[in-house]
């Protein structure tokens, strides 16, 4: 596949960089009707940057906005002003760029049970992206899925039935398998184990890491949970009513939060030790 | 076609033998429609001035005879070929107009969606009937122009349903991760969006069968259905009304006819609804007895291993 401006790649598998600079995305709310709506800023002037291949954190409470950045840069809604460069190449305003990059990036969900279909088998939900854009041939599509299921943790058996048979977990590791069967460079990853069992969440997390290590993907992780942040990113930011208040690296950002928003944040966050609870609280 | 979206019905699921006895009643009509030149004893429009208006139990003419001595059940067995037929064509093509505007309505969104619902409105302000007859006044008469007439007037019946049903659908995750991951706006409007629409769909459809087969015989009853010299059960009603008083199953025979396989096709709705619409309480008390079942079972067989032992 070659990429815009002749770039070469040699299977699409490799990470990309992602950079974002002043995002920002309005809603109206309220009744269209009858003028009173007014116009709420859910992202507010709003950058950073992601090296190829690494992963940063995005952390906030629910309504930071945190969720309307990663479905932008999905490109699921179009931001009102900024602009979204993936390699270097401003993909808003590049149409052409736009359209070879459409499917590099991909985004898996919170909640699997809502994200897939449920009256898809899995085989076909992990096979739909491989067979829109015509990733293989026909007769090829079948034994591409089962590599990649069986990449993502499933049996081969599990693509005949239906996403409500699986547990959480399982169901989570359909969810990935489908976004990295169109081979995207970039992946947000959109509280990918908050719907689950602590148990289940290492798992889905270990699994992430292994991906991104063998397909050096590029992670654009969303939690409102420092720790699974501090452990997973190399970088992390922290956001509030559609703003970046904190960024930098996670363990120090946890030992020593600057901004007073993200001092609650940590706190909030249960110590399981109690000697390291007791330093908190002092 | 009724212009509300499905109706929450109240009170306890339907019992077992309403559903038998709604489902055999379509098909023993289904039956007759299909076979009814070899099931009908006598041709429809056959006339004997010898047989004029016979009570039922006629020899000959189980059901009696009407004014001119045509056989009255041979006529509502080839009435049943023209309702059945109508009715389930225009229940299709009315089915597939509705949920595609649906669709597109709720997916785009938008101004899209203004217009058809403004346009939908405006439909919705006349009465089903109403718009049907003026729609046979222009088109003229003949089967095909009732499909139309039909169709026409009874599409946003679908569509406004489906449209409301889409608006939810389409901020699910599912649908998102499937835009995300390149598939058109038609891809997912009709793979992704279709089956979960289906349900409802269906539901409308049973009850959009009984609504289709009771306007046709209002028209043949107006008159402004199939040529009077075909029989069809509202046309029957119409000139047996004449009769009311002195030979009553003129009117009444055909009237039972349009009553049964009405009444059927909405129970059969009903059922459908409590089956597949998983807001419906009925599905959720059934989905919880099951659970509690298999939860039953499981506890059972678990403990099932250690009792040899005990």
């Amino acid at each position: 596949m070659s990429g815009p401006d002749g770039m070469m790649q040699e299977d699409g598998r490799q990470g990309r960089a992602l950079e974002v600079r002043n995002l920002c995305k309005s809603f109206r709310v309220g009744s269209e009707t009858f003028a009173r709506s007014e116009l709420v800023k859910a992202v507010d002037d709003v950058s950073f940057a992601i090296a190829a291949g690494t992963t940063m954190g995005l952390v906030g409470e629910s309504g930071s906005g945190k969720s309307t950045v990663a479905r932008m840069i999905t490109r699921l809604i179009t931001p009102d002003s900024g602009e979204i460069l993936i390699d270097g190449v401003d993909v808003l305003q590049n149409r052409q760029a736009a359209r070879s990059f459409a499917r590099t990036v991909q985004i898996v969900f919170q909640d699997p049970t809502s994200s897939l279909n449920p009256r898809w088998k899995v085989g076909n939900l992990i096979a739909e992206g491989i067979r829109v854009h015509r990733l293989c041939p026909g007769n090829e599509v079948n034994g591409r899925v089962i590599a990649l299921a069986r990449r993502c943790g499933l049996d081969a058996d599990s693509l005949d039935r239906y996403p409500h048979e699986f547990s959480g977990g399982q169901r989570q590791r359909i969810a990935i398998a489908r976004a990295l069967a169109v081979e995207p460079g970039i992946v947000v990853l959109d509280e990918p184990v908050s719907a689950l069992d602590v148990s289940v969440q290492a798992q889905i997390l270990a699994l992430l890491q292994e991906l991104q290590d063998a397909f050096g993907l590029t992670y654009l992780l969303i939690a409102h949970d420092l720790a699974v942040v501090e452990r997973f990113c190399a970088h992390v930011a922290v956001m509030r009513h559609g703003q970046i208040v904190e960024a930098g690296d996670p363990h120090q950002i946890h030992s020593d939060p600057q901004h007073p928003y993200t001092r609650s944040l940590v706190e909030a966050h249960p110590v399981p030790d109690p000697r390291r609870r007791q330093r908190q609280t002092a | 076609m009724m212009h509300v979206s499905v109706p929450k019905r109240r009170g306890r699921p339907l019992p077992n033998i309403i559903v038998v006895f709604a489902v055999t009643t379509l098909v023993f009509f289904a039956i007759l429609a299909i076979f009814a030149p070899w099931i009908a004893p006598h041709p429809p429009n056959a006339q004997s001035l010898m047989m004029r208006l016979r009570p039922p139990g006629t020899e000959g003419y189980w059901l009696g005879t009407d004014q001119l001595g045509r056989d009255v059940l041979s006529r509502i067995i080839h009435g049943a070929r023209i309702s059945l037929a109508i009715g389930v064509v225009v229940m299709v093509l009315t089915a597939m107009l509705g949920v595609v505007i649906g669709l597109i309505s709720g997916y785009f969104g938008g101004w899209v969606d203004t217009v058809i619902m403004r346009i939908v409105d405006i439909w919705l302000a006349f009465p089903f009937l109403v718009l049907a007859i003026a729609l046979v006044a222009v088109l003229g008469q003949g089967p095909d122009k009732i499909v139309i007439a039909l169709v026409l007037s009874g599409w946003p019946g679908f569509a406004r349903p489906v449209r409301g049903e889409v608006l939810q659908l389409r901020e699910r995750e599912y649908t998102l991760s499937a835009r995300a991951l390149g598939v058109s706006p038609f891809g997912v409007m009709f793979k992704h969006l279709l089956p979960n629409v289906m349900p409802t769909v269906l539901v409308l459809s049973a009850v959009d069968l009984g609504y289709n087969i009771l306007a046709l015989a209002s028209l043949s009853f107006l008159g402004l259905g199939i040529g009077a010299e075909t029989a069809t059960w509202g046309g029957m009603l119409a000139s047996g009304r004449n009769y009311v008083a002195t030979a009553w199953w003129l009117a009444a025979l055909p009237g039972i006819a349009i009553f049964l396989v009405v009444i059927s096709s909405n129970l059969i709705g009903d059922w459908l609804r409590d089956r597949y619409d998983p807001r419906s309480p009925f599905r959720q008390a059934r989905n919880q007895s099951l659970a509690e079942a298999r939860a039953a079972k499981a506890a059972q067989s678990a403990q099932a291993p250690t009792q040899p032992n005990a």
